[in-house]
């Protein structure tokens, strides 16, 4: 180990994290330790303790606990709040985390009876509507994106390691990538929810020429009804828009406000 | 000597998703090898019902984290399977390049 870490000369305590997961598809973590080009730097600034995707060795003293996925089944509500108990700091990791994720798209299922028959038949499966973290326990930080942004979280893990204030964009997509000087997508003809999704992941997915689906959630004062008129000029339709808001859950209040976002039956959707 | 033990493996580790191996060895003989997969269910099929097509992708893409390229190229494959579209040979190859990524 290279010598101690200090931050504007104060020696720095290298944290315990741990890293967990309930319902969800693992690629928030796996994100983290895709990064190679830092990941030594990473690893030098925390002591990763429990990290079962990454290592095998187990530990349950920590004192930040970065929990992927959402809760979809009792005995993740025990695990959580036993990871609760454990850690002094608990963040969400990833939007299934922060907001329920593609996970919660069967909620949108008025029976979920009917969402376990169609996939497992009279199969014995426990599940149950799909939750964030936060109805069950404090959440301390959220870390949005499906997946996360690693740069993002490695700015962030940093803040809270040297104590300092962490700090989530409040302006929208669209911002960083007019910045990133890309051709607006709407003028090449792809739908976009960049004008109302929350920043920082440095318009990961308009750099390349994928419209956003807002994995990140509303941005601050995020304007719902101009963008309707942004996709309507653009000769894009609701159900377009509803698609993407609804995928990932953090336009979750948005979204059941609207009166055509009713809870589906199963009956109805055969109609269309 | 003949081996007797007992292998118990809660939680897999260096893998995505949970699984639980059980092996029970008596006198060099394999009694059980039981392999329990307890990840909690997340019920693709359902969430795409009544989707347009075009959600297919992102969504299943989101199965697996390790292996999302795969679940993201066969629901394309799905997709045109459906519509009776057959890719090129360019989109055919540089989907067998994007699987060795």
């Amino acid at each position: 180990m290279s010598e101690p870490l200090s931050y504007l000369g104060v020696p720095l305590a290298r944290p315990k994290v741990g890293f967990f997961e309930l319902s969800s598809c693992e690629g928030c973590q796996l994100q983290l330790l895709n990064n190679e080009a830092t990941l030594l730097d990473f690893l030098n600034l925390v002591e990763i303790v429990n990290f079962r995707e990454g290592m095998t060795e187990r530990g349950d003293t920590y004192d930040i606990a970065f929990v992927e996925g959402s809760v979809t089944r009792k005995d993740e509500i025990t695990r959580l709040t036993e990871i609760r108990k454990n850690a002094k700091i608990l963040v969400a990791l990833g939007s299934c985390a922060c907001f329920g994720g593609v996970n919660q798209l069967k909620n949108r299922f008025r029976d979920l009876d009917w969402v376990k028959k169609e996939v497992y038949g009279d199969f014995p499966i426990e599940t149950m509507e799909v939750h964030p973290l936060k109805d069950f326990v404090q959440v301390d930080l959220e870390i949005f994106g499906c997946p996360i942004k690693k740069e993002e979280v490695e700015r962030i893990v940093t803040d809270l390691v040297v104590g300092k204030a962490v700090h989530h964009p409040e302006y929208p997509v669209c911002m960083e990538c007019k910045a990133n000087e890309n051709i607006c997508l709407f003028e090449l003809g792809e739908p976009c929810l960049g004008p109302v999704t929350r920043a920082g992941c440095d318009s990961w997915c308009t750099s390349n020429r994928r419209g956003c689906w807002g994995c990140r959630g509303p941005a601050e004062g995020a304007n719902l009804k101009r963008l309707e008129e942004i996709m309507h000029t653009y000769g894009f339709d609701r159900e377009i828009i509803l698609d993407r808001l609804e995928c990932f859950g953090g336009f979750a209040s948005f979204t059941q406000a609207a009166p055509t976002q009713d809870k589906k039956s199963p009956a109805r959707r055969k109609k269309s | 000597m003949k081996l007797s033990c007992e292998v118990n493996v809660h939680h897999l580790t260096r893998v995505e998703g949970h699984g639980n191996i059980n092996i029970s060895i008596k006198n060099g003989v394999v009694k059980k090898a039981q392999w329990e997969v307890i990840e909690t269910p997340r019920f693709f099929e359902a969430m795409l019902v009544g989707k347009h097509w075009e959600n297919a992708p992102y969504i299943c893409g989101r199965i697996c984290g390790i292996c999302s390229i795969g679940h993201t190229l066969a629901s394309i494959r799905a997709v045109e399977n459906a519509f009776g579209i057959t890719p090129t040979t360019q989109t055919a190859n540089l989907r067998i390049l994007l699987k060795h990524m």
